[in-house]
């Protein structure tokens, strides 16, 4: 116990160390994405959530998941930086951005305050609901985004997916 | 301080027996852990169709409808598309994969590394678009693993479209009444590849009784359970299971879709309780022809073959073998000793008999099988202390002098159930217990040298009470999210047991006794 005592005091000041000093740094919106897309120029943060607007009720309202079922509606939320800086990518600096749906047009995002009821310190970014029909097909689920930046006109595609995690569409 | 005592002859053994495996360390394979081949079970399908070309998805993809896109294996659908290339060939992928268990196979312990999963696309059909770009095809959900399967129409190694179907659960439980003890087969089609999706957990009265699994039997899991008493109505439950065990709110998950499945089963009478059985797996051809306490090979020139290959302890067997030296041989029995809870185990090496080899060369000797752990040992023919031949014996199990001590016990009385050749690897070193369908706990025979005794109380109401012993997993090694949980009646020991493919055979026991007044 005479060796413990000291040890868990070390581990426990650790553990309150690591919680604190995540939350006293400058917040964004989400946890940036570790696994970044392809392009070296902008990073992608990518969210997508069961929204209120679900006609087929998920077990948790505004929940993060990668499944959903037909019926329900999913928000995707995004976030772009540019990559070297760090800047935050408004509706100034993109003139579109899409999120490309198999099978379905262009699916516009807009960029807005969160929520449905923002109020003044909501923070902004590019949203979209999207209800899943009652008949899109079962399984994985294919999607990308598409941004064009309004200074220079090129399209930068992100991929979501990491090998193994697909989205899914289920009954 | 009695405990420690008598562990101490032991720790001595275990050094002993841990120095000769050093001595004889170089001559031993490597092993490692490994997907094992499953043996071919009758009535479970292979691939449903020829491995597909790898292929990518196109920039932007199609859909396909599927209609239906959910049914039982077997389902026939339309599939249809448009907007497609005109006039073109199209392969139909189907999403699947091929599942195995990984299994470490030592000379002490085969050890249970979980289950390997190589998702795959095969092609179920061929189609062509018409000149605008439509797609229309009439197919059938094949039997294959169940749960959700994508579908693709693949033009040159690009995924044009995408479609995909539920193949749902089938569920089939029969008898649904009869007297105590009724031997109940259920039976399952259409359990998915992925974990939580490839066992089933059997509830009785809100008691586990063990779980179904489909893991090498491409989504198809048969077992029997029993009917416990008393006389009247019973609530069965096919419940999804995670890691073996019932996943009772899975409604709630991801794949909540999977569903359950309740029945009733009503019990007529109390008839007594039925005799003691023996329920042994099916018979398989192994695909595996690794081996516990293996060491050194048949030398060039030798030949031995033992009558038998496998028996149960104290079973006679005869020895012959050709190209031995004239003079002295030594016939040694090589087992495992030891224990998993803590003091560890090793191979060692008993000697049964030494004989002498005539000037032919030539010896044929009866050996009396050991009283010993089960499963694989080796018979090895020594002379000048190198090993000129080894001959694979398995070790069945038993019971002992019919098992159970008695049909009739009053509420407090003991109860022994008694068996033999209990064996030493993860996967026969212990079976799970059920009293009336309750699973208590499990028995295991490594450190008694294969003799397995389950003492238990006397309890109940009068009447009529089951038990019953199952093969199970003793634990995993390493395998993170998809670990399962060892320990539990494996009902589907007969047909996707990960040691049929070494040429196991481990059985269940059925057991009843009455309490009287």
């Amino acid at each position: 116990m005479r060796v413990l005592k000291p040890l868990v005091l070390v581990l426990t000041t650790a553990v309150a160390l690591a919680i604190a000093v995540p939350a006293l740094a400058a917040d964004p919106p989400f946890p940036m994405n570790p696994y970044p897309a392809a392009s070296q120029d902008y990073a992608f943060n990518l969210q997508t959530l069961f929204g209120h607007g679900s006609k087929v009720r998920p077990t948790v309202y505004c929940a993060d998941s990668s499944v959903f079922r037909r019926g329900n509606q999913i928000i995707f939320r995004l976030y772009i930086t540019d990559a070297k800086t760090g800047k935050v990518m408004t509706g100034k600096d993109m003139s579109k951005v899409v999120v490309r749906i198999a099978g379905l047009p262009d699916q516009k995002m807009a960029y807005r305050p969160q929520g449905g009821n923002p109020d003044a310190t909501a923070p902004w970014l590019w949203s979209l609901a999207w209800l899943v029909p009652a008949d899109y097909p079962l399984g994985t689920f294919k999607f990308d985004v598409a941004a064009t930046v309004k200074k220079t006109k090129k399209v930068v595609v992100y991929n979501p997916v990491v090998p193994g995690t697909d989205w899914q569409i289920t009954p | 301080m009695t405990h420690t005592r008598n562990k101490r002859p032991r720790f001595v053994l275990l050094g002993v027996a841990a120095l000769l495996v050093a001595a004889v360390a170089p001559q031993l394979a490597p092993a490692e852990p490994h997907p094992v081949t499953p043996p071919s079970i009758p009535g479970v399908a292979g691939l449903p169709g020829p491995v597909a070309a790898p292929a990518k998805p196109a920039a932007r993809l199609g859909i396909l409808k599927a209609t239906p896109d959910t049914g039982p294996p077997g389902t026939p659908f339309v599939l249809t598309g448009s907007g497609l290339p005109a006039n073109t060939d199209l392969d139909i992928t189907w999403s699947t994969a091929t599942r195995q268990y990984k299994l470490d196979v030592v000379p002490d312990s085969v050890d249970f590394y979980g289950r390997v999963m190589t998702p795959m696309a095969v092609v179920i059909a061929k189609g062509r678009t018409d000149g605008s770009g439509n797609l229309r095809l009439s197919m059938k959900m094949p039997q294959d693993y169940g749960a959700i399967h994508d579908i693709y129409a693949v033009s040159n190694g690009t995924q044009l479209a995408k479609g995909g179907v539920l193949v749902e659960r089938t569920y089939s439980v029969k008898p649904l009444k009869g007297p105590i003890g009724t031997t109940i087969t259920i039976k399952l089609n259409g359990l998915g590849a992925l974990s939580y999706m490839d066992t089933v957990g059997v509830i009785w009265d809100n008691r586990y009784v063990g779980f179904l699994s489909s893991v090498t039997t491409r989504g198809q899991a048969t077992a029997t359970i029993r009917a416990a008493g008393p006389p009247g109505k019973h609530a069965l439950e096919l419940v999804p299971a995670s890691a073996t065990t019932p996943f009772l709110n899975i409604k709630q998950s991801a794949v909540g879709y999977l569903g359950f499945k309740r029945y009733t089963f009503t019990v007529t009478k109390d008839a007594g309780p039925p005799p003691t059985k023996v329920v042994w797996p099916i018979k398989v051809k192994p695909t595996s022809s690794e081996r516990t306490t293996f060491r050194t090979a048949t030398i060039d020139g030798v030949t031995a073959k033992a009558s038998a290959e496998s028996g149960t302890i104290g079973s006679k067997v005869e020895l012959t073998a050709t190209g031995l030296t004239p003079g002295g041989a030594t016939i040694q029995w090589n087992t495992a000793v030891g224990t998993r809870t803590g003091a560890g185990y090793a191979v060692a090496y008993t000697p049964l008999t030494n004989v002498t080899v005539p000037a032919s060369g030539n010896i044929r000797t009866a050996l009396t099988v050991p009283d010993d752990v089960g499963g694989w040992h080796t018979i090895e023919i020594l002379q000048e202390g190198k090993t000129k031949a080894s001959v694979p014996y398995r070790i069945d199990q038993s019971l002992y002098r019919g098992g159970i001590n008695g049909k009739r016990f009053k509420r407090g009385d003991l109860i022994k159930i008694h068996l033999k050749g209990v064996g030493f690897t993860e996967m026969d070193n212990i079976l799970a217990v059920t009293v009336d369908n309750a699973y208590i706990g499990y028995v295991c025979g490594f450190f008694s040298a294969g003799d397995t005794v389950l003492e238990m109380i006397a309890t109940g109401e009068p009447g009529t009470h089951i038990v019953d012993l199952t093969p199970t997993i003793y634990k995993q090694q390493k395998g993170g999210n998809d670990i399962w949980y060892g320990g539990t009646p494996f009902l589907t020991y007969r047909t996707d047991y990960p040691l049929l493919a070494l040429g196991y055979r481990l059985p269940a026991y059925h057991f009843a006794y009455t309490i009287v007044k």
